[in-house]
C-alpha cells in the first residue's frame, strides 16, 4: 500500500510537472532536454519530500531545485543546451501572432541572455512571481532581480514589435 | 503594475510554452531517488545505528581480502593462487574471454584483461561471503559492521560480530531480490552482451521490465553523462561487494564498469597489495556532479579494497571491507 507521504508526493507531482517543464523550455530552449530537467527535479524533489513538505513556499522550493538543475547542466556542458541559432530552435506552435512578436526570434533572444538573466525573466513574466518571490527563488536580493530584469528587458525589446494599446 | 514590455514579454513566453504536454515518469523518478537515498544513507549511515543496517544494503565499497583461517572456510584471495603467483595480466587471456562477449569500443583495457583472468579461475569454496565492513566519516568515529551475503541471494547483517549467528539461526534475511538482480546481471556480464548486461544491471532495483526510455540509453552510453551509466556504476558497486567472494561477478562487474566513459582506471598499492583504482566522476552521479566515488581493489583478484567518496580533492566517506568465503552452516554455529 502506498504511503501517506507518497501519495501527496505524487499528487503535488502531478499537479507542478506542467508549469515546471513550461519554465524549463525558457531555460533551455529544448522540449527533450527540458523533460530531463524536470525529470531530474522531481527526483531531488521526491528525495527530500519531507523538506519540501516544510517549506513556507513549495513552489518556490522547487522552482529553486530546477534552477539549480539547470545551472547544473550549463556548468557542466559550458554553454547553451542547443544552439541558439534560430533555424534550429523548436518553437511550440506556428507563429499566428507575427505581427506582435516572432517567436522564434524572441527564444532565440532570450537563449542568448546570461543563465541568471534568463532565470530572472521566466520567473517574473510566464511564472508572475514578483520580485520578492524570484529573488527567494534566485537566492539574491530584490534589487539584483530588478537590475536583472531591467537588463534582460532591454535585451529582448527588440524582439517585442509594440502594437498600440487601447486606451 | 507591469509596463506595456513587460505584459507583452508574459504573453510572448505563455505563447511560447503552449501546447506542450508533458506527464513526469513516475517509475523512473522513484527509481533514482530511492538510488539517491540509499547513497545518502551510505554516505551519512554509517554513524548512528538506527541506520547501519539500510547504510550496509548498499555498501558501496571497499574490500580487503584477509585470511580468517577458520576451519571449513575459503579465504577469498585464496581462492585464487594462480593470480597471486602471476601477478600479471597475460593479453592472451584476456583476448579469449572478451571473444565470447560484444565490448564497447571504448572499453578500459586493464579492466577487461583483469575479468578475463578473474573469470578463468574455480569457484571458491563455502556458500557465503562475509564481509567485515568499516566505515570513516571525515571528522566522525569509525564503525565497523559485519554483512553476510548467502550464494542463493540472501543477506544477513549485524552490529557486531558476535551477533551475526543469531541473525542466521532466526533466519532473517534482509535482502529483498535487489542483491541477487545485481548479482545475475553481473554474472551475465561475464560472457553476455555487454548493453544487455548493462540494461539488467541498471534496471536491477526495479522489478518492472526496463522502460524505453532506458533501453534507447544503452545504445548511446558511451556518450557518458546518462542515467543509465550512473545506474549502471551504482548495481556494479553493490554487486562487486555482494559477489566479492566470486570471481564470476567481480568478472562481471569489472566488464561494465570498462564500458562506462566517466570511469577512469589508474594503477598504485594499497597495503603493498597492487591495486586499481576506478573513478567515477561527477558524469557518473547525475546532478550530483561534485560529488564522486573511487573503488580501488586489488589489481590481480579484482576483489574490492576501499572505496572513497567525496569531491574532488576531499575524501567524506572512506569504506573498507575484509572479505571471507565461510559456510554458512559455520556462522550459525558462531565457528568464524
Amino acid at each position: 500500500m502506498m504511503s501517506s507521504p507518497e501519495q501527496e508526493y505524487l499528487e503535488f507531482a502531478g499537479s507542478r510537472a506542467a508549469s515546471l517543464h513550461r519554465t524549463a523550455y525558457l531555460l533551455c530552449g529544448d522540449w527533450h532536454l527540458a523533460d530531463d530537467l524536470v525529470q531530474e527535479t522531481l527526483v531531488q524533489t521526491f528525495r527530500h519530500w519531507r523538506r519540501v513538505q516544510r517549506a513556507d513556499n513549495q513552489n518556490a522550493y522547487v522552482k529553486r531545485i530546477l534552477i539549480n538543475e539547470f545551472n547544473r547542466h550549463w556548468r557542466r556542458y559550458g554553454g547553451l543546451p542547443v544552439s541558439a541559432d534560430n533555424d534550429r530552435l523548436e518553437v511550440a506552435v506556428p507563429d499566428i501572432s507575427d505581427e506582435v512578436v516572432n517567436r522564434a526570434d524572441l527564444l532565440c533572444a532570450l537563449l542568448t541572455l546570461p543563465a541568471r538573466q534568463r532565470a530572472t525573466v521566466v520567473l517574473r513574466y510566464l511564472e508572475g512571481m514578483s520580485e520578492r518571490e524570484t529573488a527567494a527563488v534566485m537566492r539574491c536580493s530584490e534589487g539584483t532581480v530588478k537590475s536583472q530584469t531591467a537588463r534582460a528587458l532591454n535585451a529582448l525589446e527588440g524582439c517585442l514589435k509594440h502594437k498600440e494599446l487601447p486606451l | 503594475m507591469n509596463s506595456p514590455t513587460e505584459q507583452q514579454l508574459g504573453a510572448a513566453f505563455r505563447d511560447l510554452v503552449a501546447e506542450q504536454p508533458f506527464t513526469p515518469d513516475i517509475s523512473a523518478i522513484e527509481h533514482r531517488a530511492r538510488r539517491a537515498r540509499r547513497r545518502d544513507r551510505i554516505v551519512r549511515g554509517g554513524i548512528g545505528a538506527g541506520v547501519v543496517a539500510v547504510a550496509a544494503v548498499t555498501a558501496v565499497g571497499v574490500a580487503s581480502a584477509v585470511p580468517s583461517g577458520q576451519a571449513g572456510t575459503a579465504q577469498a584471495v585464496g581462492a585464487h593462487p594462480t593470480t597471486q603467483a602471476s601477478g600479471t595480466h597475460p593479453a592472451s587471456t584476456g583476448a579469449s574471454a572478451s571473444s565470447s562477449a560484444s565490448a564497447s569500443a571504448g572499453t578500459q583495457q586493464p579492466l577487461v584483461q583483469l575479468a578475463a583472468l578473474i573469470a578463468a579461475e574455480p569457484r571458491p569454496k563455502g556458500n557465503a561471503t562475509l564481509v567485515e565492513r568499516e566505515t570513516t566519516l571525515a571528522g566522525q568515529a569509525t564503525v565497523k559492521v559485519w554483512d553476510l551475503y548467502t550464494d542463493d541471494g540472501r543477506y544477513f547483517f549485524s552490529q557486531t560480530k558476535s551477533g551475526l549467528p543469531a541473525q542466521v539461526q532466526a533466519d532473517n534475511n534482509q535482502g529483498d531480490g535487489l542483491f541477487a538482480r545485481e548479482v545475475a546481471a553481473a554474472t551475465y556480464a561475464v560472457t553476455g552482451n555487454l548493453d544487455t548486461a548493462a540494461l539488467k544491471m541498471a534496471w536491477a532495483a526495479d522489478t518492472t521490465p526496463p522502460p524505453a526510455w532506458i533501453k534507447a540509453q544503452v545504445k548511446n552510453i558511451s556518450a557518458g553523462g546518462l542515467q543509465i551509466d550512473n545506474y549502471v556504476w551504482e548495481g556494479s558497486e553493490d554487486a562487486l561487494v555482494v559477489g566479492s567472494g566470486n570471481p564470476q561477478v567481480r568478472a562481471g562487474v569489472l566488464r561494465l564498469v570498462s564500458m562506462l566513459p566517466g570511469v577512469s582506471v589508474t594503477h598504485g598499492t594499497v597495503d603493498g597489495q597492487p591495486a586499481l583504482t576506478l573513478t567515477a566522476s561527477g558524469a557518473e552521479f547525475g546532478s550530483g556532479m561534485s560529488y564522486q566515488e573511487a573503488i580501488t581493489i586489488n589489481a590481480n583478484t579484482g576483489i574490492p579494497l576501499k572505496m572513497d567518496g567525496g569531491t574532488p580533492g576531499t575524501v567524506d566517506t572512506t569504506v573498507t571491507w575484509v572479505v571471507t568465503r565461510v559456510n554458512l552452516a559455520d556462522i550459525a554455529a558462531g565457528k568464524f
